[in-house]
């Protein structure tokens, strides 16, 4: 209900995966998951064990390039 | 906050020791207790609402040199959020209130079934759980809490499938009877409650039957938290006096615009606009876990009901026919009307169909599916068709 969809789209842009794939360099498996607990702050996901919530485009993507940075 | 709906302030509140209403409450007379907890009228809060009072007391009753008490934290009906807050604000209470049902019931084990999901809550929550481990032992009380990791399957909120996962099988629930009280874990007397449920029976041990009695209704005693989400201003977590009207709720909570509500998310039932007033939020009108999602006129509820029967197919442990066909029929037909191939006569086959899920399925899962199949068929049902 709070833009999950353009997330979405913007992890494939930048991983250059579709949902169910996992990127050239085995570092991103994307999956879609049911309720994780954070409905008042959707949208949300879970890296490996960390939750990130409230999510935008510009936000996922530096998420995103934190990780491959490391 | 709108006058009709009562905030309280048990749950959260911070200005008392959970230790020390645990150190009291077990120099108490058990039976007395446990009366004082049937008095209450404390329902289990996960959304089954079994009366907490009585299932202590049947497990206390039960004859075993082992027993067990297990806090449910699988949080995982779509829209529930409240006992990840609860875990995250006042975790002291939930582990004495564990303690104190280990003490009645005379378990010396408890566990913490968490949902995988929240696993990065799992450090601060064992820090907590260490030093109450100490802190139970000062008081002289032979009981300590360990956590178990779920694994991401909502079916594991059942309290049979959850003793499965725990004994590392399957998480398949069992059949009831016999209920966890007389043989649960290992098939030993359990205790299996809901995080808030927990919490609310140490407060009851701090304030008494009677104060808590004085809230709610004659069903529904007491008050709750709620997690709100959706189209609304105020997303969040909300301890509520139980048997609202669902009007004013939405009154306090809605864009302006609310055209339904799910009420006890995935598992619950979908309130149209024109029910608003006719409902109360309770267990004599709808009970919820706490899940309480507002839509507003820009959604579609065929895509909500799609979502939920989506939801219902993935997470059903598949193991009962009912359910493991039912959901995808049910699927399958909702887009077989949408799409012009059934006519939309068909959706009365498939209401049957959810009907006979209710009463054939082995658990609550397959059961509850037609609440909201139903509820968003009957009130929405131009938008299921076209």
């Amino acid at each position: 209900m709070k833009g999950k969809d353009e997330i979405m789209e913007t992890i494939q842009d930048i991983l250059h995966i579709k949902v169910g794939e996992t990127s050239h360099d085995n570092m991103f498996t994307l999956l879609e998951t049911n309720d994780i607990g954070w409905s008042d702050k959707e949208p949300s996901m879970l890296i490996n064990n960390k939750a990130y919530t409230e999510l935008t485009s510009e936000k996922v993507t530096e998420i995103i390039k934190s990780y491959l940075n490391k | 906050m709108n006058e009709k709906i009562k905030k309280v302030d048990y749950i959260f509140s911070k200005d008392c020791d959970s230790k020390d209403i645990l150190a009291k409450a077990i120099k108490r007379d058990k039976d007395d207790f446990i009366q004082e907890l049937i008095n209450s009228g404390l329902r289990g809060r996960g959304g089954a609402g079994f009366p907490t009072g009585l299932k202590w007391k049947y497990a206390k009753d039960s004859q075993s040199d082992e027993k067990y008490v297990i806090c449910n934290a699988d949080e995982g009906e779509p829209g529930t959020f409240k006992d990840r807050v609860i875990l995250q604000e006042v975790p002291c209470k939930v582990f004495a209130g564990m303690a104190l049902c280990g003490h009645i019931i005379g378990a010396k084990k408890g566990y913490v079934y968490l949902r995988w999901e929240y696993v990065s809550m799992k450090e601060d929550l064992q820090n907590k759980i260490d030093e109450m481990n100490i802190e139970f032992k000062s008081i002289n009380l032979d009981f300590s809490i360990e956590i178990r990791m779920g694994s991401g399957a909502y079916v594991c909120g059942e309290e049979t499938a959850l003793i499965e996962s725990m004994e590392g099988k399957r998480g398949e629930p069992r059949n009831k009877p016999p209920f966890p009280a007389a043989s649960g874990f290992k098939n030993k007397p359990t205790i299996i409650n809901n995080v808030e449920t927990l919490t609310y029976a140490l407060m009851i041990a701090r304030i008494g039957a009677s104060e808590f009695k004085a809230l709610g209704t004659e069903d529904s005693a007491g008050s709750k938290v709620f997690s709100v989400s959706g189209d609304t201003d105020k997303p969040g977590v909300y301890e509520l006096e139980l048997g609202m009207k669902l009007s004013d709720f939405v009154d306090e909570f809605g864009d302006g615009d609310t055209k339904a509500v799910q009420v006890g998310g995935a598992s619950g039932f979908c309130v149209p606009r024109r029910k608003f007033n006719d409902t109360i939020i309770g267990f004599e009108g709808i009970p919820t876990g706490g899940s309480m999602m507002l839509f507003n006129s820009h959604r579609s509820m065929y895509k909500v009901l799609h979502n939920y029967l989506d939801f219902f197919n993935e997470e059903s442990c598949a193991e009962c026919t009912p359910c493991r066909v039912g959901c995808q029929q049910l699927i399958k037909g909702i887009e077989a009307v949408k799409s012009g191939q059934k006519a939309p006569r068909y959706l009365d086959e498939l209401v049957k169909l959810s009907e006979t899920m209710q009463i054939a399925s082995k658990c609550g899962l397959g059961q509850s599916v037609s609440n909201a199949f139903k509820s968003i068929v009957d009130e929405f049902k131009e938008e299921i068709m076209y």
